[in-house]
């Protein structure tokens, strides 16, 4: 939907969004397209059939997809009630608990991989307290587990989520709240009712976004993942272990197009 | 529902804004609250509504002490002032929403209970169809105008037959013309459903208009409450004299012991309340009339406005005083004219 | 009465302290790591056979010190680039909309979707002789630039667009109105955005890391040299080093209300 602007017309909008445009073509859609190109063109995509036939690159991506879809569900559940709390309730510190619960944020995957390892490897915190306190021997290695990797993909996923569902539910306005309450409504039943609904495309957006970040992480299965792989982490053997290009390049692109996919159904129906 | 409010004070973490408000709200009647911004009107119809908990006082519904039950068990219906609709649910659901809740604390008297699914049904079209509502059932908040939106809130609080239906300025964010239309039909319905009403306003032609008892809200304290025409003709003190008009209020004093007798005013004689010395008296535009025997007063502005000509004048003491003249009879401002109030009787407000 | 609110919000308020706890535990413990005497840490304390926290700082300095500076410099490059094509872009897409607009505004976040390897596999394929510093930095700027668009664009949805008007009213040409009134309204979410390019730029790792040579590492790489090495007073003292900007950075993110933060670092 385009006017002319009464105070400058849409030329001046071409003009400073160029960069942008330029930007997006050369460094992003440019090397991809090529990328895809090449993977199609040598031996006919042969590699496409390696990637996709069983194996342990279709394992990869396999994992991938579903360690992110499962980090991204539980990742928003379990932001749920603090980004309520913390939009809605106020209370002392909590800005400094905010402010710590968004830290993970900046993490670096790599950082994340070796938190986790402090909290559950081999000579982690957790199984060292536990085992102070009770004398047992429990979650030794923990963190090089399927689940250990999970969690740490919960650990820089579930602040993201809370950060973003705060944001919406402080956008949600208080007078509905009101209304439903004095409609009858009880606490649980306005969060089905109302808050949820309403909060809707801000859920979606905030799975889209745990998901694509998950679908990415490649530092925390750098370290982590001892005993199986995940998408990222083939493509980096391949490309500087055993140089194998297209193969990588298939692998790429899989892994850029299920997130992508992903991404916009869930974005879909919003601005 | 009669409902009873005592002592009740509210402080807004250490500023207060209700300081021990008294009212009783008559079953069955339109209460209006009034009064200007910042008085605390609001405030207090949330804490009819359950929605704040006041810091001290009483409120009892039909002699019931509510003022620990929360919202949702409370037997009200709220319409706030920006409607807050549900956006998600469409016109049908936002006014079955309220018969579809759980926390409703159904009293034997109104005989209610939660009702079926088909009663649901029926009673969700009584609402619209008493609101003018029953073409846009389907549609979403979105797509409905403010005067649409309104009747869907209105529709929507209505619905479980609520004890006690509080308005907070509903009419606030229409523009002036659709106000008063919306205004008489307002005022019809809320007569035809008899619920007890409970209207907070700062307009005055609207609180006129609607209320059976008028309540005059002023920095957090009740200052005066009775029926509208009363409070209009015998405001208390000179804040609900101009808050409910336009009124000017002549300064008068005493000299003579007069035991019955017309005191002297720069109004001519007039009879004022035995034993008064000083004080003032309300004049209202329409109490003054041309009168050939009566004192002489300079215009000192004439406006027509189209239904009356708003004049100003200077009595002989320099006090100034408005009168509304009939249309485009107004003299040129700088010449005299004869001025008396239609009653001998004045309303007068003693001395603070 | 009011007890009827009390427990849900007290027992809401305790699990958001229980998050906060979980996520603060294993950063507090590193650092404890990096100040103590590395003993308690057992199998993981020989190594460096430093123990002390100044001889740490320094070793870590000493030895990846490159690094950091590498990672400054493609951050003081990332950050003004961002902003020039993301903020004028944002303000486009909402002032001066044109065909098309909406299109390129939703495509400018496709980026955050493209895991950082393939892209980074992509730009190497495709541009090979290419120096790899300004890789880097266009591999940075695919991540940054979409949170920049959505910052400013946020921030100029909720300005009065008469404000602009009225300048031109008064006879300030474009660039004048530009400068004295839509700047000086847009400085904090352009503040904003700079610090949320920042600290994504500056823990990016997913990219450096692929396009890295021997030459070319950026801190974030040496992190994890250090936690591949068997030392964990260094890893520990290594990650205090790396968190020590981007701290402050996140502080003062948040008190300037970083709602966009959201989608943030890919890890």
């Amino acid at each position: 939907m385009t006017r002319r602007h009464p105070l400058g017309s849409a030329w001046t909008g071409v003009l400073l969004a160029l960069p942008l445009l330029l930007f997006l073509a050369a460094a992003v859609a440019w090397p991809i397209a090529g990328l895809a190109a090449r993977a199609f063109a040598t031996n006919r995509g042969a590699a496409f059939g390696v990637v996709l036939a069983a194996g342990r690159y279709r394992t990869s991506l396999v994992n991938s997809l579903a360690l992110s879809s499962a980090a991204a569900v539980v990742s928003v559940l379990l932001a749920l009630w603090p980004s309520w709390v913390l939009a809605r309730e106020r209370f002392r510190g909590r800005d400094l608990l905010r402010t710590v619960i968004s830290l993970p944020l900046t993490f670096s995957g790599v950082l994340v991989g070796f938190l986790m390892v402090v909290l559950l490897g081999r000579v982690g915190a957790l199984p060292k307290a536990i085992g102070f306190l009770t004398g047992r021997e429990a979650f030794v290695g923990a963190a090089y587990t399927f689940a250990g990797l999970f969690a740490a993909y919960l650990y820089f996923e579930v602040p993201r989520a809370v950060v973003t569902l705060e944001s919406a539910f402080r956008r949600f306005p208080r007078e509905l709240d009101m209304a439903a309450r004095a409609l009858g409504a009880g606490p649980l039943e306005r969060l089905i009712k109302v808050a949820l609904p309403a909060a809707a495309p801000a859920l979606r957006s905030t799975l889209a976004v745990t998901f694509s970040a998950s679908m990415g992480s490649f530092g925390v299965a750098l370290i982590l993942s001892r005993r199986f792989t995940v998408a990222p982490l083939e493509i980096y053997t391949e490309m500087t272990g055993f140089l194998n290009d297209e193969v990588a390049g298939a692998l790429c692109l899989l892994l850029a197009l299920a997130t992508l996919v992903v991404d916009r159904l869930l974005s879909a129906g919003r601005r | 529902m009669k409902v009873l409010i005592e002592g009740l004070s509210f402080a807004y973490g250490r500023e207060p804004v209700l300081s021990g408000v008294s009212m009783e709200i008559p079953d069955g009647g339109i209460t209006v609250l009034i009064g200007p911004s910042g008085s605390g009107k609001s405030t207090l119809l949330q804490l009819l509504a359950g929605l704040l908990h006041p810091g001290q006082g009483r409120i009892l519904f039909d002699g019931e002490d509510v003022t620990g039950v929360p919202t949702e068990r409370r037997d009200v219906g709220v319409v706030f002032q920006s409607y807050a609709l549900f956006p998600h649910l469409n016109v049908r659901d936002n006014i079955a929403f309220g018969l579809k809740t759980g926390r409703r604390r159904f009293s034997l008297r109104s005989s209610r209970r939660r009702p079926s699914r088909h009663s649901v049904e029926a009673r969700v079209w009584d609402a619209a169809a008493l609101l003018g509502l029953e073409r846009l059932l389907d549609r979403r908040p979105a797509q409905l105008s403010g005067g649409e939106q309104q009747r869907v809130a209105l529709a929507r609080a209505v619905a479980p037959r609520p004890g006690l239906l509080l308005l907070d300025e509903p009419l606030s964010a229409l523009d002036a013309r659709l106000r008063r239309s919306v205004r008489a039909e307002l005022a019809s319905l809320l007569r035809t459903l008899g619920t007890t009403v409970f209207y907070v306003t700062h307009d005055q032609e609207e609180a006129m208009l609607l209320a059976d008892h008028l309540v005059v809200l002023d920095h957090g304290k009740v200052v005066q409450a009775g029926p509208p025409l009363d409070l209009y003709r015998r405001p208390a003190t000179p804040f609900v004299a101009s808050f409910l008009g336009e009124a000017s209020l002549v300064e008068v004093s005493v000299e003579e012991e007069g035991e019955g007798k017309p005191a002297r005013t720069p109004l001519g004689r007039l009879a004022l309340p035995e034993g008064t010395r000083r004080g003032r008296i309300l004049v209202r535009p329409e109490d003054l009339t041309a009168d050939p025997q009566g004192t002489t007063a300079t215009v000192l502005d004439a406006r027509g406005l189209g239904p009356y000509d708003r004049v100003v004048l200077v009595l002989e003491n320099g006090v100034e005083v408005l009168a509304h003249f009939p249309p485009e009879s107004a003299p040129e401002p700088g010449s005299k004219v004869r001025v008396g109030l239609r009653s001998r009787k004045p309303h007068f407000l003693a001395e603070e | 009465m009011r007890a009827l609110r009390r427990w849900p919000r007290r027992a809401g308020i305790a699990a958001v302290a229980l998050l906060a706890v979980a996520l603060a535990t294993p950063i507090a413990i590193t650092a404890a790591g990096a100040f103590s005497h590395a003993d308690w840490y057992g199998e993981r304390s020989e190594g460096a056979a430093v123990a002390d926290a100044p001889a740490l700082f320094s070793y870590v300095l000493e030895t990846w010190g490159r690094a950091l500076l590498r990672s400054a410099a493609v951050v003081a490059a990332v950050v003004p680039l961002a902003l020039l094509i993301g903020a004028p872009a944002a303000w486009a897409f909402r002032r001066r909309p044109f065909p098309g607009s909406r299109l390129l505004e939703s495509a400018a976040l496709v980026p955050l979707a493209v895991p950082g390897v393939a892209l980074a596999f992509a730009l190497i394929q495709s541009a090979p002789g290419f120096p790899r510093f300004w890789l880097l930095v266009a591999g940075h700027l695919a991540y940054t630039v979409p949170l920049v668009v959505k910052s400013v664009g946020n921030a100029v949805e909720t300005f009065d667009p008469r404000l602009e008007a009225v300048a031109r009213s008064l006879g300030a040409g474009g660039w004048e109105t530009a400068r004295r009134v839509t700047l000086p309204l847009l400085l904090p979410a352009l503040i904003l955005s700079a610090l949320l390019v920042f600290a994504v730029s500056w823990g990016e790792f997913n990219v450096s890391f692929l396009l890295a040579t021997p030459l070319l590492q950026t801190f974030p790489a040496g992190l994890y040299a250090t936690y591949t090495t068997n030392s964990f007073p260094v890893a520990a003292a290594a990650t205090l080093v790396f968190l020590a900007p981007v701290v402050p950075a996140l502080i003062a993110i948040q008190a300037l209300g970083g709602e966009e933060f959201h989608r943030g670092l890919p890890a």
